[in-house]
């Protein structure tokens, strides 16, 4: 019966970790033999020389805020754009051409190429220093690539500047000119706009608004001038003769076109045939040529009702003036944000306008300053020198990546073992494999130590 | 006289007879003290157990010469043992009883001697005997770098009048019946009548008896040995014999005939190491 169950969390844990302890062989002949093929990879591979040259990032002439405002690029940056340079195909295939003519058009060229740019390694040392290396199987070549390679850069990177800060001037002055064109088209537009709504612009808006107090103050002196004119003529009419005649029939007229003007204007057909019934009776008046005393109140009261009339086309003109205004004043709120829309724009374009105006200064400047060479450049600091020690194999390091894998496949396989081991291992576990109490648990016994009295001496003392 | 009740749980006092001259030689044999019988001749054939000369161990394996040692931090655990075998013993008759494993080298010989040592040690008059009953093997005297001596393959396939040769380790240690200097022919001579009387004797003059068997697997002679003893404890060793085997050799016994298990050769490393450094702090 086997009721075992398996060791607890802390107990599995102290057997594995006891594993390798127990079992050394599983430990140490995989260590063995990985160190042991470790030791012959890193005797029996082929070895690779690196050689190096250290390039100085001489200080510039100028101040690096300066020069960096004047589109001078940093020596970091331009390290990282040289490196892309360096490694493109045109630049190694011209190298390898350069060293060894036959080269050209050989089909072995592409696989050269490639091979080269898996040697070549740049990389920063220091603030002012980077340094090129080239790695090839014999220590001559590597010396001799590594010193052509350094060469080849600082020629490259004089070019590569004087080519960029061409490039960035020629792209500024066409920003320029397409940032300037479109600053006069928005211009225009805001012109344009400003005439066509010449009298409801949102600046003259104070001047239509004292326009129209100024309309709305006349009209109620009209207003008050013309009440006092009806009342003047109702006054003649009350205390004037009653008798017919054309005096009556005049003033009859005058009352039908006082009531008719209220609600009519004076184009109506009706007004214009009382007004020319007027007329006909005031010449006929006249044409009489009899001055009596109703002829002066006739007159008069014809003269207090042409003043109504005059006063009263005054008024309807007013309302027209009126009118006209007001409705100037009450577009200025759409008229306003669409002004402002094209005013924004256009100060945008402006903004945009100034902006490249001073890059271009910039660039102008800044190749003046390449031209004059007071910008960063390069020289050799130490060249390449014959490698005698390989970097490839490394031995210490293939030592210890032996140790650690023989290690770890030991441990891996003591492991195993442990894990399928059907022997007994515990207390726990004999408890649960038979189904009788342990009496007793008996501890290995140890190697005696040195001085140690022998049993035979032990038990004749006993 | 006629013989007395016999009470098994009482030791038996033997006396000399006689010092056998030169040869050291002694020979014990029932004397007027003992109740239940006379003399040999007057009573029945239990056997008489001859002395041979004092023995001293010189074993060479650490193992062998600590389980001797009674200073020997094992023997603190063999104490243990031994206190649990006696608690067994008051409930039930265990003085003569077999130790068993599964399998060979699970360490039942020096468990054996150790067990019997310490058992030997606890009273000046305390009498124990060690009978080495796997005949195929025959370790004990090897183990303790002992001149080769005729044991009990040579008692039982010689005549039947002969006397027990055992012999004593030091003066206070245990009494030894080594396996002998051959193996029998006919292994099963352990089923023999012979023996059971030879148990017999010894339970009369010895206060314990310590069998060292034969493993359960892949001989049977243990259970051959079944109905002679009070009973079995069970011997398993760490990290060697497999679950299986052990429960595979445990189906051989009758349960109620194994009264307990002796959990040997332990050993924690980590554990260990840990205890160590700690009492050096």
């Amino acid at each position: 019966m086997d009721d075992y169950q398996g060791e607890s969390g802390a107990g599995l844990l102290v057997q594995y970790a006891e594993a390798p302890f127990r079992r050394p062989l599983a430990v140490v002949i995989p260590l063995v033999i990985a160190l042991g093929v470790s030791l012959a990879l890193a005797k029996y591979l082929p070895r690779r020389y690196r050689a190096g040259a250290l390039i100085l990032v001489e200080g510039e002439s100028v101040p690096q805020d300066l020069a960096k405002k004047l589109g001078a690029e940093p020596g970091r940056s331009q390290l990282q754009t040289l490196r892309q340079e360096m490694m493109s195909r045109t630049r190694l295939e011209s190298l390898l051409q350069t060293l060894n003519p036959d080269l050209k058009e050989s089909p072995r060229l592409n696989s050269m190429v490639e091979q080269m740019r898996g040697s070549i390694f740049i990389s920063s040392r220091g603030k002012d220093s980077f340094s090129i290396e080239f790695e090839d199987a014999s220590p001559r070549r590597a010396m001799e690539m590594a010193n052509q390679l350094a060469k080849v850069f600082i020629e490259e990177a004089g070019q590569t500047r004087a080519h960029q800060t061409a490039g960035t001037q020629e792209f500024i002055e066409a920003q320029l000119e397409e940032a300037r064109k479109a600053l006069e088209a928005q211009e225009n537009s805001v012109r344009t706009f400003k005439e066509r709504n010449m009298g409801r612009l949102p600046e003259q808006t104070g001047s239509n608004l004292a326009t129209l107090q100024r309309l709305q103050s006349e009209k109620q002196g009209v207003e008050a001038t013309l009440r006092a004119a009806q009342a003047r003529v109702e006054e003649i009419e009350k205390n004037g003769p009653s008798e017919p005649g054309v005096g009556g029939e005049l003033a009859k007229l005058y009352d039908q076109l006082a009531e008719m003007r209220l609600r009519y204007t004076d184009e109506y057909p009706d007004v214009k045939s009382i007004k020319l019934k007027i007329e006909r009776l005031q010449q006929q008046r006249i044409d009489a040529g009899t001055a009596s005393a109703e002829q002066r109140t006739e007159s008069s009261l014809e003269n207090a009702r042409l003043q109504v009339e005059k006063l009263q086309t005054k008024s309807d003109q007013l309302d027209q003036k009126i009118a006209e205004v007001q409705s100037r004043v009450d577009e200025v709120p759409r008229l306003e944000q669409e002004l402002t829309t094209l005013n924004r724009d256009a100060a945008k374009l402006k903004e945009n306008y100034q902006a490249m105006l001073s890059r271009k200064m910039q660039s102008d400047l800044g190749q003046k300053l390449e031209e004059h060479w007071k910008g960063q450049h390069f020289q050799i600091l130490d060249p390449a020198v014959l490698p005698t020690i390989p970097v490839f194999p490394n031995r210490p390091l293939f030592i210890l990546i032996g140790i650690l894998a023989g290690l770890g496949v030991g441990v891996v396989f003591s492991l195993g073992l442990e894990l399928i081991d059907p022997s007994i291992k515990s207390v726990r576990e004999l408890e649960g494999v038979v189904p009788f109490p342990v009496l007793a648990t008996l501890s290995r016994v140890a190697p005696p130590k040195r001085g140690a009295k022998p049993a035979r001496r032990q038990l004749r003392s006993a | 006289m006629a013989p007395g009740p016999v009470n098994p749980k009482t030791p038996r006092t033997m006396t000399r007879v006689s010092d056998g001259g030169g040869d050291a030689r002694v020979k014990w044999e029932w004397t007027q003290h003992d109740r239940e019988f006379n003399t040999r001749r007057a009573t029945d054939d239990l056997p008489v157990f001859e002395e041979l000369s004092e023995i001293t161990p010189s074993p060479k394996e650490p193992a062998h010469q600590a389980v001797l040692s009674p200073g020997a931090p094992i023997a603190e655990e063999f104490r243990v043992l031994r206190a649990k075998v006696r608690a067994i013993g008051e409930e039930r008759p265990f003085r003569c009883f077999g130790l068993v494993s599964s399998a060979p080298g699970e360490g039942k010989t020096t468990v054996s001697l150790g067990l019997a040592s310490v058992m030997a040690q606890e009273r000046e008059d305390r009498r124990v005997l060690l009978v080495e009953a796997d005949l195929r093997k025959r370790t004990i005297a090897r183990y303790l770098g002992l001149d080769p001596a005729p044991g009990l393959g040579e008692w039982l396939q010689g005549p039947a009048a002969a006397p027990v040769p055992i012999r004593r380790l030091g003066t206070r240690g245990p009494f030894l019946l080594t396996a002998g200097l051959s193996s029998p022919p006919n292994p099963e001579v352990l089923s023999s009548g012979r023996l059971e009387r030879l148990f017999e004797a010894s339970r009369r003059c010895f206060d314990y008896v310590i069998v060292d068997c034969p493993p359960l697997a892949p001989v049977a002679d243990s259970i051959l040995l079944e109905d002679l003893l009070d009973g079995f404890l069970l011997v398993v060793r760490a990290r060697h014999a497999p679950r299986d085997t052990v429960l595979r050799a445990l189906s051989q016994l009758p349960s109620d005939r194994i009264l307990g298990v002796v959990f040997n050769d332990y050993h924690e490393i980590l554990v260990r190491a840990y205890s160590y450094a700690q009492a050096r702090y």
